[in-house]
């Protein structure tokens, strides 16, 4: 579905991409992980073509990705940037890009449909009014609006709170069950494990690791994983104890404001599902969750 | 789950004049929600603070407030040009909503097309109303100058004056915004005001009106074929058809040369 071979990409002097070939299987939710910075982001521009390789070859359904209109009409994207219109209203963003990919009498109900399946309603509220949440899902809607076969998703679920990430990897995993192959980045290792079929570890430009979930987390479970949580403190009092009565926390360390705290677990795949679980059952409010970015940077040092 | 479209959806092809009219229509709303488009509209007002000085006013001074030498052509000009020829594609980058654009099943060369026939359908409102203002402004505060009606089709030339300026040198500008990521502004002004002093002063005033100055082709075929009772514009041995080939070329030229630039840049 996706092959790069050997794929090179500089800005300047700065080498964001080196030597990296990685494979999209046609079919597959592909997780591709890495710390920010690692060239995530770069190489999803050299698929969607935004950005040429300085060398290398990259092939998108058979077809090279650059200025190729045919190309965009099988493929959606959803970049790492707010990349909306602010001053239009959300279902007119989407139906205006949906005209270029459905004839006028399909855009509007594909429109309603593509909505409904992120769950925005149709409001007369402008886009700039929208929460960052909602933004994020108003992309998502505008690069599924056509049913593409293939859907790049840059940290898709970076804005939205445990609850959305958890409608939105279920999205994900419906797309993907319509035939839909999805390629998703995060720079949160234990994000896509529950969705993903493949994974793919990226750190400094160049392809770590590439196999099944399991494998991968497998390898980097050997390493204690520190999350930062950042929640009203009534809400991250109630959330610890549910934490700690699940018994998968190595330690747990209040931060130097009573709103944040640090959780420590050596079962970082257990965590993430555990602690959605925990939220959604609960209705806790979590403004901030972040695997602490140092210990994803040492986790990929290790690694290497 | 109910897909109440088909696979077969992404086999739609619009024509490209399609395409075209759905990308203007999108970057048309942009411009009506933008401040900038009532700043360069508000701004118009200025050449009318200098009407206090006529002393037997009439149309002849109305088209000296907007034609060569004048406020008109010297600040608001230059700047109705710059901000909507630089802003066209280096606002998309900026934003970054140029990657929703890329995504989208149209050439790159297709969205420097629509955003010209934007940027031109909007500044020729914006130099109708411009010029409209100061003809109701003369109206108003020059009692005795100009009729309501006396002078519409000499009225209708300016506007092709305006818009043939407006289309050179915002072309010129969109290729600016196209080709240089930062301060793409800023260069802008400097080419509008190099070319509208240094070219016309420092090579005209030897040989006087200069032909390295585009502001001087674009009047002296204003001064020909548009406005021949008002202004008086001469190149010296040159032809106004020329003239009016350099600046057709001019467009085509950078607007070729922006799809050119456009097709072969990266977006990181």
């Amino acid at each position: 579905m996706i092959e790069l071979e050997e794929i090179s990409k500089s800005f300047g002097d700065v080498v964001a991409i080196s030597n990296l070939s990685m494979n999209v299987k046609k079919g597959s939710i592909t997780g591709f992980l890495g710390p920010n910075g690692a060239g995530k982001s770069t190489t999803l521009k050299l698929i969607v073509g935004e950005i040429y390789p300085n060398a290398g070859t990259v092939t998108v359904l058979g077809e090279n990705p650059m200025n190729n209109p045919g190309l965009k009409r099988k493929m959606g994207y959803v970049s790492e940037h707010e990349d909306i219109y602010p001053w239009m209203k959300g279902h007119q963003f989407v139906s205006s890009l949906a005209r270029l990919l459905l004839p006028r009498e399909r855009a509007e109900a594909a429109t309603k449909e593509a909505m409904d399946k992120v769950g925005l309603a149709i409001t007369g509220k402008r886009i700039r009014a929208y929460s960052k949440g909602m933004k994020q899902r108003l992309k998502i809607a505008a690069a599924i609006i056509h049913n593409p076969d293939l859907l790049v998703l840059d940290e898709p679920v970076g804005g939205l709170d445990p609850l959305g990430r958890r409608e939105m990897k279920e999205l994900m995993s419906e797309l993907n069950k319509e035939g839909v192959t999805i390629l998703i980045s995060s720079h949160i290792l234990y994000e896509l494990d529950e969705i993903s079929s493949r994974m793919i570890l990226i750190h400094r430009g160049q392809s770590l690791a590439e196999g099944a979930p399991a494998d991968i987390l497998a390898l980097i479970d050997q390493f204690p994983h520190q999350i930062l949580i950042q929640a009203p403190k009534d809400q991250l009092s109630l959330l610890s104890k549910f934490l700690i009565d699940e018994s998968i926390l190595k330690s747990l360390n209040f931060g130097e404001t009573d709103d944040k705290l640090t959780a420590i677990t050596n079962e970082p795949s257990k965590f993430y599902p555990i602690f959605t679980r925990i939220v959604a059952e609960n209705n806790i409010t979590v403004h901030h969750l972040e695997s602490t970015t140092d210990n994803i940077e040492a986790i990929f040092e290790f690694l290497t | 789950m109910t897909i109440l479209y088909q696979k077969t959806s992404s086999q739609y092809t619009p024509s490209f004049v399609t395409r075209e009219a759905l990308l203007v229509k999108l970057f048309l709303n942009k411009y009506i929600f933008d401040k900038k488009t009532y700043i360069l509209i508000l701004i118009s007002f200025l050449p009318l603070l200098t009407t206090g000085n006529l002393r037997f006013p009439d149309f002849g001074d109305y088209i000296d407030l907007i034609g060569p030498s004048s406020i008109f052509s010297f600040i608001i000009m230059p700047l109705i040009t710059l901000v909507l020829g630089v802003s066209a594609i280096a606002d998309e980058k900026e934003n970054k909503t140029i990657s929703q654009l890329l995504s989208r099943p149209v050439t790159r060369e297709e969205i420097v097309i629509a955003k010209w026939i934007t940027i031109m359908l909007i500044g020729l409102v914006i130099v109708i109303i411009d010029s409209l203002i100061l003809y109701f402004g003369f109206i108003l505060f020059v009692p005795e100058s100009i009729g309501l009606l006396e002078h519409l089709l000499e009225l209708v030339r300016v506007w092709f004056y305006l818009g043939l300026w407006f289309s050179v040198y915002a072309t010129i500008f969109l290729f600016l915004g196209v080709w240089i990521d930062k301060n793409a502004f800023g260069l802008g002004l400097a080419i509008a005001y190099f070319e509208a002093f240094f070219s016309q002063f420092l090579f005209g005033n030897l040989t006087g009106n200069s032909p390295f100055s585009i502001s001087n082709h674009i009047n002296y075929v204003a001064s020909e074929y548009l406005l021949p009772n008002y202004l008086n514009f001469i190149i010296s041995d040159f032809d106004p058809f020329t003239s009016l080939l350099i600046c057709i070329g001019l467009i085509l030229g950078f607007l070729f040369l922006g799809c050119f630039l456009m097709r072969k840049k990266d977006f990181p």
